[in-house]
């Protein structure tokens, strides 16, 4: 199962990376928000959280994990989640004021959240084996949890009505291909949270500590991370197979 | 919600080309973009062009528009002319962006 959870969340990061890294390619060339946030998203969630996660616990493993590692691997993963809030906010609802108080909320909560965490002390639970006591974990997990699920949300409803448009001409293949798969990534990064959030709610330890945990998670970040790759990096075959010009 | 100036004039020239109201002129082209997975405040002129000529017709027939083909023949070249002259810009849909995402650029503006 730790292989499993390896190749999943190592293929995750090495595609946020490689996807993140031409999205920042195209930014500085175009300018424009929506690749600037999925920039930061990929890097910060699945990049820099997970790289400073890991080094966390096996600083944990050691002499214990430094404060400071853990607290910069949250912020980082609280960044990238609010970047996708603002992503579905400015890419399918720009000039709608319920859009803009949602976002506003969902960013309102994520502080409030990340706050509670640091000042709980709770933090440092993500990095060692120790139980979590009282709600804040759980809260703080579906808190970040709520920015993929929104997003997932937008992209299947942007994906319904394209696939109206395409019978009149109006939409390419591969760009209602590439909502459905950002979509697929989002909602797998969603689906993790809820089961990262039921399995603190209940056990209080991290998902190591059950093998179905661990597994479903590794399984879709492994799901992710081909959605990602395919919506954003689409190799040659996947293109002509899509019937791109 | 903010709706494109594409969809206020197509709008307008319909209330004003038939016996429909305002309420019905817009109600009519909000019901065939809706139809159509598109939007009235990122519908562009390209895309209300097929609106109009595809969809138009059969939705003024159904509401006792008479020569309902001719206002839609007519009312297609005079938004391309008024596109044109008054830059009826939409702005960036979601399309756009993921068309963007893709890496490459969009058909019309490749070389």
């Amino acid at each position: 199962m730790k292989a499993l959870s390896i190749l999943g969340v190592g293929l995750f990061m090495l595609t946020s990376a490689a996807v993140g890294a031409r999205l920042l390619l195209l930014w500085r060339r175009t300018r424009r928000l929506p690749e600037l946030l999925l920039t930061i998203a990929l890097w910060c969630i699945s990049v820099l959280g997970f790289a400073l996660g890991v080094t966390a616990r096996l600083c944990a493993a050691g002499a214990g994990a430094p404060g400071p590692i853990v607290i910069a691997a949250l912020c980082a993963e609280y960044v990238g989640c609010g970047a996708l809030v603002v992503f579905a906010w400015r890419v399918f609802h720009p000039s709608e004021s319920w859009a803009k108080g949602l976002a506003g909320v969902l960013l309102a909560l994520m502080l409030a959240a990340l706050l509670a965490e640091i000042g709980s002390g709770q933090f440092m639970h993500y990095a060692d084996a120790g139980l979590i006591s009282g709600p804040i974990v759980p809260l703080g997990l579906a808190a970040r949890g709520l920015g993929p699920t929104w997003l997932a949300y937008e992209c299947f409803r942007y994906h319904a009505m394209l696939r109206r448009r395409l019978e009149l001409g109006l939409a390419e293949l591969s760009v209602v291909h590439r909502v459905a798969l950002w979509g697929t990534a989002t909602l797998s990064a969603s689906t993790g949270y809820a089961i990262s959030v039921v399995h603190r709610a209940v056990f209080g330890t991290g998902l190591e500590a059950h093998a179905w945990a661990l597994g479903s998670v590794s399984l879709l970040a492994f799901v992710s991370a081909i959605g990602v790759a395919l919506a954003f990096f689409p190799p040659p075959f996947y293109r002509r197979w899509v019937g791109e010009k | 919600m903010a709706v494109s100036p594409v969809f206020e004039w197509v709008s307008a020239e319909l209330e004003r080309r038939t016996p429909l109201s305002r309420l019905e002129a817009r109600g009519t082209i909000r019901l065939l973009l809706k139809q159509r997975g598109l939007e009235p405040g990122s519908v562009n002129a390209a895309q209300m062009d097929v609106v109009i000529r595809r969809l138009l017709p059969p939705a003024l027939e159904v509401r006792g528009i008479e020569d309902a083909e001719s206002v839609s023949n007519e009312l297609a070249p005079a938004l391309a002319r008024a596109a044109a002259e008054h830059r009826l810009e939409s702005a960036e849909s979601a399309y756009d962006v993921f068309e963007r995402l893709g890496g490459r650029p969009p058909p019309e503006k490749r070389k």
